[in-house]
């Protein structure tokens, strides 16, 4: 033991004397340089936040306010009578409000077919288009498929065609089955347009759930069948949730498939219905146009506030992606 | 009441560049109630062959049969086995309660009687205060337990585990292995556990199954794996630190005694009675580390070296010895009065030596010791 101590002491007087040789370096280091330091590391790190944070937000405001500008600016003048709005010093707080665009909207034109005819279809793209791309996506990362990789990615390239190289193939082949001005025809054609990215979508969201999970129901009893729809389709809620969003905005906004397909004025969608509408022989009517872009603006704007809760839900408790 | 019963299980994968075998012919008979563990290095096929039995897997050729019924062809959810993955595989959507109650809620019993079996079966494995919470919230430890209980309300034939404590620490891990057979032991079923810790199947099995490149290499009780491997791999790959060989030569032999050189010393053995050696054989001494004495003297002793490195692990330590004959591991005291560097020597008990052939690696002979009667063992 006496040998082992002695072999020590040595060595820790070396350690002692080492640290306190550095710290006397560094402090040095520090009062020599202190002049070419640039500002901002002179800031205490909490300032140094709060300079960082308020660069963000201020930039953050200022992208809103571009983005609701004319929203805005849409929604004050619905509701001023027609010569407020073509006026030469507009202001943005209308002076007397007024709902008799609405009351025309919904009583004196054929805007409600219009609503009528976009809700219809959208609905109809988003069950069509969240069922296809779930089973789909399902399809694609459980069972073996030959050259499946290729087709997913084949899939994806058919998103990139601009919906008008679409749309003319489309009214020949429609009209050949007959399926021109009909709900079902337009909801097809959005549907087309959407899928390929939402297939692609629950494709990357299912290969993300373990199989082991499914494999577990099924030691327990349960069908492949039931494992899916138990197990796989709750964790897949967000994703699922994601596609409807996506579907939602391409049926509710959709002007190039409507416009080649539906040519019966009563079975316009709101952005053409509008357009045939209110816009008749170059005189534009103002404040129908406004008021049914307004009305036009609630119901997605209700779908997506209502569905992120549930995104963010499952995202939050599934863990999953 | 049921017995598993695998005749020439044979599994093949096709990959890119042909057929790979991961499972080539297995037979293997499971008791009704017994504890059985497979064993082997990553990619021996110890999953593959339980996910066959799970019905996960169709095996290529063979059959599995339950009780003498052929169930190779029947879906995993009518087999009516609890198993229990790897990751776990508790669903994160789900709380505990719901968890543990889904076995029950797919075979259709009330959401009442459902929940309190739930409850009943988070007692018992000590988690009856977390049925509300999700799985993400719980520890592994807790998730571990949640899944037993899983298993448990399923009242399955037989339980199938593919290496359910890996990812957990050392502490952790003893803990719930203890749990997992006392699982066993109240409910009395057939248990299957694939691990690749050779420490955990010989702690918890009642036969250990050593598999190695898709082949059975030795089935059999934990202590007969370990005293009297079937040939040099099983006896490399159960036991730690791992066992020395060294090589030697088979002097003479008179009924059962015989002398072994090697490296110029010469080891004297009572074998037991159904060796296979005759004299001017070479073969492969295999000598444990727990079955070496390290001594101060460097003269006495088979062998002398000096020693590379001492390992302590609780109240022993692994020591590494250069000697000429080669790396050689010994286990002794942690205690012990030895410095890395030193020369020491080292004593083998000559009643526990091995003896494999050379080539094969297959058993020949095994030292008879007094005490240990190894040879009336199964």
């Amino acid at each position: 033991m006496s040998h082992e101590v002695d072999r020590e002491g040595p060595g820790h007087g070396a350690d002692r004397e080492g640290p306190s040789h550095e710290v006397d370096r560094e402090e040095a280091t520090i009062m020599d340089y202190r002049g070419s330091i640039p500002v901002w590391r002179h800031l205490r790190y909490r300032h140094r936040r709060l300079i960082r944070r308020s660069i963000l937000y201020v930039g953050i405001a200022f992208v809103t306010l571009l983005i609701l500008l004319p929203v805005l600016w849409m929604l004050t003048s619905a509701v001023r009578p027609v010569g407020d709005v073509i006026t030469r010093n507009p202001s943005l707080v209308p002076s007397t409000v007024t709902v008799e665009h609405f009351a025309d909207l919904f009583f004196d034109s054929r805007f409600p077919i219009y609503l009528r005819n976009t809700v219809i279809v959208t609905a109809g793209v988003v069950l069509l288009s969240t069922t296809c791309a779930t089973l789909g996506g399902y399809g694609l990362t459980r069972i073996d498929v030959p050259y499946k990789r290729t087709f997913a990615r084949g899939v994806l390239f058919t998103y990139m065609f601009p919906p008008i190289l679409l749309a003319i193939p489309m009214y020949i082949l429609w009209s050949n089955i007959g399926m021109i001005n009909t709900h079902l025809g337009l909801i097809l054609a959005i549907t087309a347009r959407v899928l390929p990215f939402s297939l692609w979508l629950m494709w990357k969201f299912f290969l993300n759930v373990p199989y082991s999970l499914e494999e577990s129901a099924q030691m327990a009893g349960a069908t492949r069948f039931q494992a899916f729809k138990d197990i796989a389709l709750p964790i897949a809620k967000p994703g699922i949730i994601a596609v409807a969003i996506l579907a939602f905005a391409f049926a509710w906004g959709d002007y190039t498939m409507a416009l080649v397909l539906m040519t019966d004025l009563d079975m316009f969608v709101i952005t053409t219905g509008i357009e045939a509408s209110f816009f008749a022989g170059g005189q534009i009517d103002w404040g129908l146009v406004l008021a049914g872009c307004a009305v036009a603006l609630i119901p997605p704007l209700l779908f997506v506030y209502f569905l992120q809760k549930y995104y963010v839900h499952g995202m939050s408790a599934g863990g999953a992606p | 009441m049921s017995s598993i019963t695998i005749t020439d299980l044979r599994k093949e994968y096709s990959v890119k560049a042909g057929t790979e075998v991961a499972v080539d012919g297995i037979d293997l008979a499971i008791e009704s109630g017994e504890f059985i563990s497979i064993v082997g290095p990553s990619g021996c096929g110890k999953t593959t062959t339980l996910r066959c039995i799970a019905g996960l897997e169709i095996p290529t050729s063979g059959t599995i049969a339950f009780d003498g019924v052929d169930v190779t062809e029947v879906p995993a959810n009518k087999r009516d086995l609890a198993m229990m993955f790897q990751d776990i595989a508790l669903y994160p959507h789900m709380t505990v309660r719901q968890n543990i109650a889904y076995p029950l809620k797919i075979a259709g019993i009330d959401k009442e009687t459902r929940h309190e079996t739930a409850r009943e079966a988070a007692e018992v494995m000590q988690i009856g205060d977390l049925l509300d919470k999700h799985p993400g919230e719980l520890s592994g430890g807790q998730q571990q337990r949640a899944g037993l209980a899983r298993t448990i309300v399923q009242d399955p034939i037989a339980f199938l585990m593919d290496e359910p404590l890996s990812d957990l620490d050392a502490q952790l891990k003893i803990e719930m292995r203890r749990e997992i057979q006392r699982v066993h032991k109240r409910l009395g079923k057939a248990t299957i556990y694939v691990t690749h810790d050779q420490e955990e199947a010989l702690t918890m099995s009642d036969r250990v199954v050593v598999l190695n490149d898709g082949r059975i290499e030795q089935i059999g009780a934990p202590e007969a794996v370990y005293n009297r491997p079937a040939n040099a791999f099983v006896a490399t790959f159960v036991g730690n630190p791992s066992i020395n060989y060294l090589e030697g030569t088979v002097d003479s032999a008179r009924g059962d005694s015989i002398d072994v050189s090697v490296h110029g010393r010469r080891f004297a053995m009572d074998l037991e009675p159904d060796a296979r050696v005759s004299p001017g054989d070479t073969v492969a001494v295999g000598i444990r580390p727990q079955h070496v004495e390290v001594v101060a003297d460097p003269d006495t002793g088979h062998f002398g070296g000096v020693l590379s490195l001492f390992e302590p692990v609780d109240d022993r330590a692994h020591t590494t010895v250069d000697g000429p004959e080669g790396e050689f591991r010994a286990v002794t005291d942690a205690n012990a009065p030895f410095d890395e560097g030193d020369e020491i020597g080292l004593v083998v008990d000559e009643g526990k030596v091995l003896l494999f052939d050379d080539d094969t690696g297959e058993l020949l002979a095994r030292a008879a010791t007094p005490d240990d009667p190894v040879s009336q063992r199964p």
